[in-house]
């Protein structure tokens, strides 16, 4: 069976194996770099089991050169982070709006404390940009300065505190019924009181009677009674949007603003004073406030 | 010769497993407490009613002791390129959901949840399982010059396995998983395979018995680490507590960080024993054949062997660095990991250098290319692998794209080019054919993986180094940077790019389909050709 020959091309011996016709072996050396290398890892390994955790008897882990464990690292890192912010964070805490306003370091603290605030919270309803996931899709656009419920740093916190129909006992809450769903209007109705709505902003729908439509709005349904005679909102009624600034939570489409009169809008947002401190709440509304839109 | 396979020991006894396998399933369908339970279980005795079938009006079973068995290696490798095709257009599929998740359709069927497991499995154990299972059956007859063990049982492995295969892919479609990756399938589906498993340990143990050399060539110890291996870790991985016996769901038997280690235990070996053991088989038979050149050193072979098997072992905890292992697991499977990277060398250098004497085929033989560009991404991947093991390079890799860049570097660049490989040399060699019908389609679809992986590794790179560090900026004050929907935002062209990456190697391997129906079609007959069993050497 063993025919240990010579290979021509490399001058090796083979093994003198051979299988399946022409397979063989060659018998050549192992690589010296290979075993070289295979021995340095290995003797590291061995060295570095030494300096950081790796020995086990029974339940007790044997100490190493460092006394380095990876919880230690963080509580490091968490420290370190803490020692940085501590004194802005106590300020902050302790800080009224007006001081915010004031105070031009401070508030750039409490803007950025904020954008981490609002990255980790806030992003996946009202965007990256604080403009919405998409125009229309139910979710405020945070910078075009059109508030439901103020744009005063002031209601900015109450709004982020409280939530809307959160089921916090001071939630922030709205009225818009379901014109459609209780009957009070017919399709025809709601047809011509929303070509009436368009025209606000200087648009039309088709089809759309809008005589009948401004009774409706001033009658029969009396919208004006939340969103005023010229759709631009009662200041004295929050949360009723402005009809004529051509913004639209819900969609400005004619087809949209018939499913809104027909089945009305119940936008919710938490309330964020259980997972938020004060200061982090002050914080992401300064954020807010900033990004373009605050009164 | 007699009719079917009835009348043979393993026919009867295959038969009295197939008519209690009818019974038990059919009975448990009957009972099934959930609809897709029930579902699995009929299926499973129709196909046990369709074996049973086959066993008695078959073609006759006795197989010719002077020939090898090729039937059951073509039926192997004609399902290796069926799934192959079907895994990586659900990759590629779920690589466009990625960049644009309109994609998923909002239905539970095609959400990204359940494709990825069905890709996953459709590549490693539909795709490369075949082809292991049938190179394993091609080699172990060849190099041990002897008829494959067993009439019927060779062909009770393959639509076994691939019964599995129907069983865990239409489970994911319906949503079952017992939420082990890489081990998805529940309780009923891993008895069934571990029943399977032990009659193909049989039949490679039965064949090597009875070999007539003495020597047992090489790639035969890969191939017996890998079955016998995969049999261990999958059922130290899978042992899970049905909640009952009519339905699908199960418990597994640990908890908490155990598990997650038993888990990546076997997530590590599978990597280890499944996709590198056994395809080093592969490459042991299928490179010195095609470069028709010796293997380049017999010595290289034991020690890496011996010290892969050994090494692979221990390094599963770096896949829970970070996490609540404890500290002195996690260095110690950085560590092996580290001192892993020789081993696996190793074979790369067997591989490559076995090529000395005969790198002017590379011109003339894109098979021969892409066996060799297998191993240099295997080489690649054994490399950068013990690198992300470092827990410093870890704490920026892991949980990005980068790891998802490896494994692919790994799974497209080594087991699928590697497997192309082995499938052009398989071809004509069991169907009898002078050569393939197109040499320049090969280079084709070589191309075409090649510049495919390239995509698909280097935008996974920069993606997740990039996110990596994202998720790390801090600004002045000690505030994160960006928010995590900020990195996700910032991933999007980098997964166009390897969504087109991963087009061009469904292309590719579309271009493979095509060549091989032409070849075994109309490419010219080898006149030579001959299944007998060759005599061992004088």
């Amino acid at each position: 069976m063993e025919h240990k020959e010579i290979d021509h091309i490399t001058g090796t011996e083979t093994t003198g194996h051979a299988w399946d016709g022409d397979l063989k072996e060659l018998n050549t050396p192992l690589p010296g770099w290979w075993v070289w290398i295979f021995w340095i890892t290995i003797v590291w390994g061995i060295a570095y089991s030494f300096v950081y955790p790796h020995w086990v008897i029974g339940t007790k882990v044997l100490p190493t050169v460092f006394d380095w464990s990876s919880r230690g690292d963080v509580h490091k890192a968490l420290d370190a982070a803490k020692t940085t912010m501590a004194p802005q964070f106590a300020k902050l805490e302790k800080a009224s709006l007006a001081d915010l306003r004031s105070d031009a370091a401070l508030s750039k603290f409490a803007d950025k404390a904020g954008e981490a605030v609002y990255g980790d919270n806030c992003v996946a309803c009202h965007g990256t940009g604080a403009n919405g996931v998409f125009s229309g899709s139910g979710y405020p656009n945070l910078t075009d300065n059109d508030w439901l419920y103020g744009g005063k740093l002031e209601d900015i916190v109450e709004t982020v505190r409280v939530g809307i129909r959160s089921g916090h006992e001071d939630e922030r809450t709205n009225t818009m019924a379901a014109y459609g769903d209780d009957k009070t209007l017919n399709a025809d109705q709601i047809k011509n009181v929303a070509g009436y709505v368009l025209s606000f902003s200087g648009n039309s729908l088709a089809g759309a009677d809008i005589a009948k439509g401004k009774q409706i709005y001033l009658e029969e349904a009396a919208c004006n009674a939340c969103h005023g005679d010229d759709g631009k909102g009662v200041s004295e009624i929050p949360g009723a949007p402005n009809l004529a600034d051509k913004i639209w939570l819900f969609g400005g489409s004619a087809e949209k603003i018939i499913t809104s009169i027909t089945h009305g809008r119940k936008g919710v947002m938490p309330a964020w004073d259980a997972r938020l401190t004060p200061a982090q709440i002050k914080a992401v509304a300064v954020y807010v406030h900033s990004r373009g839109g605050g009164k | 010769m007699n009719r079917g396979g009835i009348t043979t020991i393993g026919g009867i006894f295959t038969a009295l497993v197939l008519i209690t396998g009818i019974l038990l399933t059919g009975y448990a369908g009957m009972n099934a407490i959930d609809a897709v339970f029930g579902f699995h279980m009929y299926l499973m005795a129709a196909a046990a009613i369709l074996g049973l079938l086959a066993l008695f009006v078959g073609r006759p079973y006795r197989g010719d002791l002077g020939k090898y068995n090729y039937g059951v290696v073509k039926a192997f490798v004609i399902a290796t390129i069926f799934w192959g095709v079907a895994g990586f257009i659900v990759g590629d599929y779920i690589a466009w959901e990625l960049a644009f998740p309109f994609l998923n359709w909002d239905l539970p069927w095609t959400n990204f949840g359940r494709l990825r497991p069905l890709h996953t499995s459709a590549v490693i154990f539909a795709f490369g399982g075949n082809i292991l299972l049938g190179s394993s059956f091609y080699v172990v007859q060849r190099t041990n010059h002897t008829r494959l063990a067993g009439n019927v049982a060779p062909w009770f492995v393959f639509w076994g396995y691939n019964l599995f295969i129907a069983l865990a892919g239409t489970g994911y479609l319906l949503g079952v998983t017992q939420g082990r990756e890489y081990a998805e399938p529940e309780w009923y589906v891993d008895i069934w395979l571990t029943l399977v498993w032990v009659v193909y340990l049989l039949v490679f143990m039965g064949t090597l018995m009875k070999r007539r050399v003495s020597h047992i060539y090489v790639a035969n110890w890969f191939y017996l680490a890998f079955i016998i291996t995969i049999a261990v870790l999958h059922l130290v991985n899978n042992m899970a507590v049905p909640v009952s016996a009519f339905g699908l769901k199960s418990y597994s038997l640990q908890a908490g960080v155990q598990d997650a280690m038993t888990q990546w235990w076997y997530g590590h070996n599978a990597v280890g024993f499944f996709l590198t053991a056994a395809f080093l088989a592969m490459m042991y038979y299928f490179v010195p054949k095609r470069a028709e050149r010796p293997v380049y050193s017999y010595r290289l072979s034991i020690i890496h062997f011996w010290s892969l098997i050994f090494l692979y072992m221990w390094a599963g905890p770096h896949h829970l660095h970070y996490t609540a292992l404890p500290d002195w697991t996690q260095s110690l499977g950085m560590t092996f990991s580290i001192i892993l990277w020789m081993p696996s060398w190793g074979g790369m250098i067997n591989g490559l250098m076995t090529l000395s004497g005969a790198w002017d085929k590379l011109r003339t033989d894109p098979v021969l290319r892409m066996l060799v560009v297998s191993i240099a991404f295997y080489g690649m991947s054994t490399f950068e692998g013990p690198m992300m093991a470092i827990k410093a390079v870890n704490a920026l890799s892991h949980y990005t794209d980068w790891t998802v860049g490896h494994v692919h570097s790994g799974a497209m660049g080594w087991v699928g080019m590697v497997s192309f490989g082995v499938i052009y040399c398989l071809v004509p060699w069991l169907w009898g054919k002078e050569r393939l019908y197109s040499m320049s389609l090969v280079s084709w679809h070589f191309w075409l993986s090649t510049v495919g992986i390239l995509l698909y590794i280097t935008s996974m790179w920069v993606s997740g180094i990039l996110q990596g560090l994202m998720w790390r900026a801090y600004d002045s004050y000690g505030f994160l940077e960006y928010s995590f929907v900020e990195t996700v935002e910032a991933m999007h062209p980098f997964y166009v790019i390897r969504a087109l990456g991963g087009l061009f190697f469904v292309i590719g391997s579309l271009i493979m389909v095509y060549n091989v129906i032409m070849t075994v079609r109309v490419a010219p007959r080898e006149e030579s050709y001959s299944n007998a069993v060759l005599a061992p050497a004088e």
